[in-house]
């Protein structure tokens, strides 16, 4: 079952002889539970993409359709209300609420929704991610991988549809990656959880279901399978 | 969409944004509690002003009741009561009977005799202050005028008189006959008497009224008789619909028309132009609850918007981690909310001290008479009401652009901003800075700076140059009051004694006595001293004096003038204002044409007669030497020839409103010996130069000790009064101007520090490429000094383009008042202005300083 989709995506930035084309009639499904990378050097679009998919960008063309809703035809409150219960983002910078601790920070989305947040569910997240006993550090007190768990804890608590990845490793030393990186393996096989990751990393790339290649805002060869993906 | 249940998220968020904005919130706090203080010193002065012009008016309609029902019989007086008393509106009311008047030629001013009950005597404002109300036949309360006049003592400590007091009542009634009383009565209260009162009062008890005062009926109460007439004093709930209540209470009891006397039940005057003409300036008060809301909104916007704008990675985060739009907006609405619940209480608790100690500034009038208003200051909760909603819609009004932009902030944008791009604008990002940028001028790169946030430095310089013109236009406002000019209009001489106060019927209008004119013409240090002299006569027309009158009338006049004239013409009796003058006053004569000297005035027997004011400048009532018939009522026919045609100055002419009159003006002595009265309307005294003190002195201690209801007009009160009047206005407005100016610097110095701390990295790059902090701060002052400069510019524009017209809008033109356009105030404080752009910006930057480069660049 497709859980996103896009069709003929594309992102002008500016206009006219200055216009960039940052990504060019991009087109790709994702199955519910699939752990996909897309690999581009800097500046091939990734990020671009990724903000489209997430709906934290609107494209210029082009549909995303996420669980069978087109983003497009949401208004920004209701996008924002789409996002915080179906899209999960961790970024590079891990983007962490500074004036909130790491629990407050990881329960925000469920919370912002007026849920009450499924204490046990999140509680296994976070043991999990191994935070157990930072759970009231405040993010400037965490370190760079530390905060980068709190951001993935962050993101599965509302039990996303979709995990979007944003070289979440980007900042970290290899070490810390390699830890940053099997708890996101682990996490798309213990919760079943769908993963877009964008890295430019080969090697990182190597732990997805499936690799894509993206250069000059357009798709080199698509649905490569990893080796040893699932079968 | 679903109603979602997140309150306690969005105030968790709410209380961890007024955390981390320490120093804004400070700065916040600090101002609200000065737009609410303005608020509510605004309020509580307008409503204390209100009611200390409340207070007086009472005083001059000597009723404290909101209505009064005058000269009613005994039937229906029980009638009224019994309404009265079933009326759901009427809160109290008190009922007094008339009897008559004190007959004694020791109490040389009217004094009525009434019984009154408690809620009467309060309403005539002549409540004994010790002792109380008569209860039985021989006791009676009197005010301390009467028993001075009477000679009998009192005291606020001591025991109330046990001696007899022996009185003649006056009776008035049905047919006119006055009969006489006699009692003896025992002192049971007094109270202090005022002097501008119309009549004392003496209360008598009920039982003693209705034996002597005779029941009166309808029938004689319109035929003239008072002894017996019942009054009524009223109290409503409250002070809405005063006209339709009473309409209402009119109806019910049948009083909508009797006769010509009892005109029905009257709202007091001084309750119904509370807010017509004269009244508070609505106007005046929207254009200061204007002024504060912009002085307010112009700092809290900038305060609110540069942190929304520096904290605005973590809205953005927070959009992107799901909180929508309007979720944002209300954090930020929910932080103003709270900082108001900070300021606002202390603000109302400053506001409401400042207008209390504003308030006897505040209802300074000018006035010659020289008795100072009592103040009434109010702490009605109202007031604090309207200022705290005021306040709240201000903060409200100045954070919507804030909400506005957080609601609208894009979750990528804030992505690339905590990527490390915050540098955006003229320097790009940081590692553009170049030479060229270095090499240019300061004022050039001061100039970027301001160009990067100009719509928050106009912000700061409208808010300082709001405090500039204000401090200007109070300037030219004080500036602009001529005394003389005043004085000339309102007091022709030094000194004047008379018995005139502002409401007609109290006047008496010969009330300079023989024996006081020679007192006063006893009076040292006096330089000149003149009479006015005034009688009422009446003179048979000629057809053409007749056909100018009907003329005027019918077309300068207005209907209730008509009928008047209708009656004159009818009798063919012209009103004649006859005044006697003397030399002094002649010289003070407003002449139309040739004018003349008292030499010439005094060889024949010649009258100067007025010119009508509202006719054109060839309508004469006469012109010179026209033949002028009189026969005065004392029964002398006298021929005399018209001299010329002049008026007297505004302040010796007849005080009161009368349009269909000719004035005629003959020699004093000619008055005496026509009139056969010497008493004077007027007495003018001008004092020798640098001897007013003393001739003051000498008219309080031996003049008015003789006749102590002569009003005493000074021009030393004059003066002192329009040093109060004035006072008012440098006191609001230098208040309001250093309000306002430390709102402007507050603002200027938020500003520079967030442009200082948002170039943080900036300016320590800027340093690393070589450029000295000297230079730095160099540019920094230059920022400073553009900003204030800037304001400056702006006062001395607007003030210059302005000033007049708008001082003329608040103040309206009067012939005392001459605007004189200045921008002196804003020069003066040039200096501070340049210490201030010195010192703030390097102090921003020395606070910054602290960090080194490199902690500042990473």
């Amino acid at each position: 079952m497709k859980i996103l989709k896009t069709k003929n995506l594309t992102k002008i930035y500016g206009a006219g002889e200055t216009a960039v084309r940052a990504l060019d009639n991009i087109s790709f499904e994702v199955e519910r539970g699939e752990f996909v990378a897309v690999v581009g050097t800097s500046g091939s679009g990734k990020s671009t993409m990724l903000h489209m998919i997430g709906g934290l960008d609107r494209p210029t063309s082009g549909e995303v359709i996420v669980d069978g809703r087109t983003l497009g035809d949401m208004n920004d409150e209701e996008l924002t209300i789409f996002r915080r219960r179906n899209i999960g983002f961790v970024f590079q910078q891990y983007n962490l609420i500074p004036m909130l601790n790491v629990w407050e920070n990881v329960i925000l989305p469920v919370k912002l929704d007026g849920k009450k947040p499924q204490k046990e569910y999140v509680e296994m997240v976070i043991d999990t991610l191994g935070l157990r006993s930072r759970i009231s550090n405040w993010p400037n007190m965490l370190s760079g991988g530390q905060q980068q768990r709190v951001a993935i804890a962050r993101a599965l608590a509302s039990k996303p549809g979709i995990l979007l990845c944003d070289e979440p490793t980007g900042n970290l030393d290899s070490r810390t990656s390699q830890d940053v990186l099997g708890l996101l393996k682990v996490t798309s096989e213990q919760f079943h959880q769908t993963i877009v990751m964008i890295t430019h990393s080969e090697e990182i790339a190597q732990l997805a279901d499936r690799i894509l290649r993206i250069e000059d805002g357009r798709f080199v060869e698509t649905g490569m399978e990893v080796s040893h993906g699932k079968g | 969409m679903v109603k979602v249940e997140n309150q306690d998220t969005l105030w968790l968020l709410t209380m961890r944004f007024l955390k981390m904005n320490r120093r804004r919130n400070q700065i916040a706090v600090l101002a609200i509690v000065l737009t609410t203080m303005l608020f509510t010193s605004l309020f509580t002065g307008a409503v204390s002003m209100t009611l200390s012009r409340l207070e007086a008016d009472k005083k001059t309609y000597s009723s404290w009741s909101h209505v009064i029902l005058q000269d009613v019989t005994g039937e229906e007086a029980q009638r009224v009561s019994d309404i009265l008393k079933n009326n759901s509106s009427v809160e109290r009311f008190g009922v007094d009977i008339f009897v008559g008047t004190l007959q004694d030629e020791r109490i040389l001013f009217q004094t009525e005799v009434r019984s009154a009950d408690a809620d009467a005597a309060e309403s005539f404002c002549n409540a004994p202050i010790q002792g109380r109300l008569p209860e039985n036949e021989d006791e009676i309360a009197l005010s301390s005028l009467v028993l001075d006049a009477l000679g009998i003592p009192y005291e606020k400590s001591g025991k109330i008189s046990d001696n007899k007091i022996r009185l003649t009542i006056a009776l008035d009634n049905a047919d006119g006959a006055e009969a006489l009383v006699t009692r003896d009565f025992y002192l049971c209260g007094w109270w202090q008497g005022d002097v501008s009162d119309y009549s004392q009062y003496a209360w008598v008890s009920e039982a003693f009224a209705k034996d002597t005062a005779p029941k009166v009926t309808r029938e004689e109460l319109e035929n003239g008789a008072m002894s017996g007439a019942v009054s009524f004093s009223i109290w409503y709930k409250n002070l809405w619909n005063l006209r339709q209540k009473t309409e209402e209470l009119g109806k019910n009891c049948g009083f909508l028309q009797t006769g010509v006397r009892s005109k029905g039940f009257q709202i007091n005057p001084a309750y119904e132009s509370l807010t017509g003409e004269g009244g508070i300036s609505l106007s005046g008060i929207a254009a200061m609850i204007l002024l504060i809301v912009l002085a307010g909104y112009l700092i809290i916007y900038n305060i609110f918007s540069i942190s929304v704008k520096t904290d605005i990675r973590a809205y953005g985060l927070l959009k992107n981690v799901g909180t929508t739009g309007k979720q944002l907006a209300r954090i930020v609405r929910m932080q103003a909310f709270c900082l108001c619940l900070a300021g606002i209480p202390a603000g109302l608790l400053v506001g409401y001290g400042c207008g209390v100690l504003l308030s006897p500034t505040l209802t300074a009038d000018i006035d010659s008479i020289g008795y100072v208003q009592e103040v009434t200051v109010s702490a009605d909760p109202l007031i604090f009401a309207a200022s705290a909603v005021f306040a709240l819609v201000t903060v409200y009004l100045s954070c919507i652009q804030s909400c506005r932009i957080v609601a609208r902030v894009s979750p990528v944008e804030a992505l690339r901003i905590a990527d490390g791009g915050q540098m955006h604008g003229r320097f790009g990002h940081a590692g553009s800075v170049n030479k060229s940028v270095i090499d240019a001028s300061m004022w050039g790169m001061a100039l970027g700076n301001f160009g990067r946030s100009w719509k928050r430095g106009m912000i700061v310089m409208f808010s300082i140059s709001l405090s500039l013109v204000t401090l200007n236009g109070i300037f030219m406002m004080v500036r602009g009051y001529r005394f003389d000019a005043y004085q000339q209009v309102y007091m022709a001489s030094d000194f004047a004694l008379d018995k005139l106060p502002d409401y007609a019927p109290y006047a008496v209008l010969n009330g300079v006595a023989e024996e006081t004119q020679r007192l006063i013409n006893a009076c040292p240090y006096a330089e000149r001293i003149g009479y006015v002299r005034y009688a009422e006569e009446y003179h048979e027309m000629e057809p053409r004096l007749c056909a100018v009158w009907d003329e005027i009338v019918r077309e300068q006049l207005s209907s209730s003038w008509t009928e008047r004239w209708e009656q004159m013409k009818a009798e063919n009796q012209m009103q004649i204002t006859l005044m006697g003058i003397d030399c002094a006053v002649f010289d003070k004569l407003q002449w139309r044409g040739e004018t003349h000297t008292w030499e010439e005035f005094l060889r024949g027997d010649y009258v100067i007669v007025d010119y009508p004011l509202f006719a054109g400048r060839d309508v004469h009532s006469y012109q010179a030497g026209d033949d002028f018939w009189m026969t005065y009522q004392s029964g002398i026919e006298r021929e005399y020839q018209v001299l010329g045609e002049a008026r007297l100055p505004y302040s010796l002419d007849y005080p009161y409103t009368n349009l269909v009159t000719v004035t005629v003006l003959i020699p004093d002595e000619e008055f005496i010996a026509c009139t056969g009265s010497a008493a004077a309307m007027r007495a003018f005294i001008d004092a020798v130069p640098g001897s007013e003190e003393k001739v003051q002195q000498y008219l309080k201690e031996t003049v008015l000790s003789e006749d102590s209801a002569l009003l005493l007009h000074s021009v030393l009160d004059l003066k002192a009064s329009f040093a109060r009047y004035l006072n008012k206005y440098y006191f609001v407005g230098g208040a309001l101007a250093i309000v306002l100016a430390l709102i402007g610097m507050m603002n200027f110095l938020n500003v520079m520090a967030a442009s200082v701390l948002s170039r943080k990295r900036e300016l320590a790059l800027l340093e690393v490429v070589g450029m000295t902090k000297k230079q730095i701060r160099r540019m920094l002052i230059a920022e400073g000094c553009l900003y204030l400069g800037g304001a400056f510019l702006l006062a001395v524009l607007v003030t210059a383009l302005f000033g007049g017209q708008l001082l003329t809008a608040a103040l309206g033109q009067a012939f005392y008042f001459q605007i004189k356009v200045t921008v002196l105030p804003s020069v003066i404080l040039l200096p501070l202005l340049v210490v201030t752009a010195f010192f703030i910006p390097v102090y921003q930057f020395r606070q910054m300083s602290r960090e080194s480069v490199v902690e500042r660049i990473s």
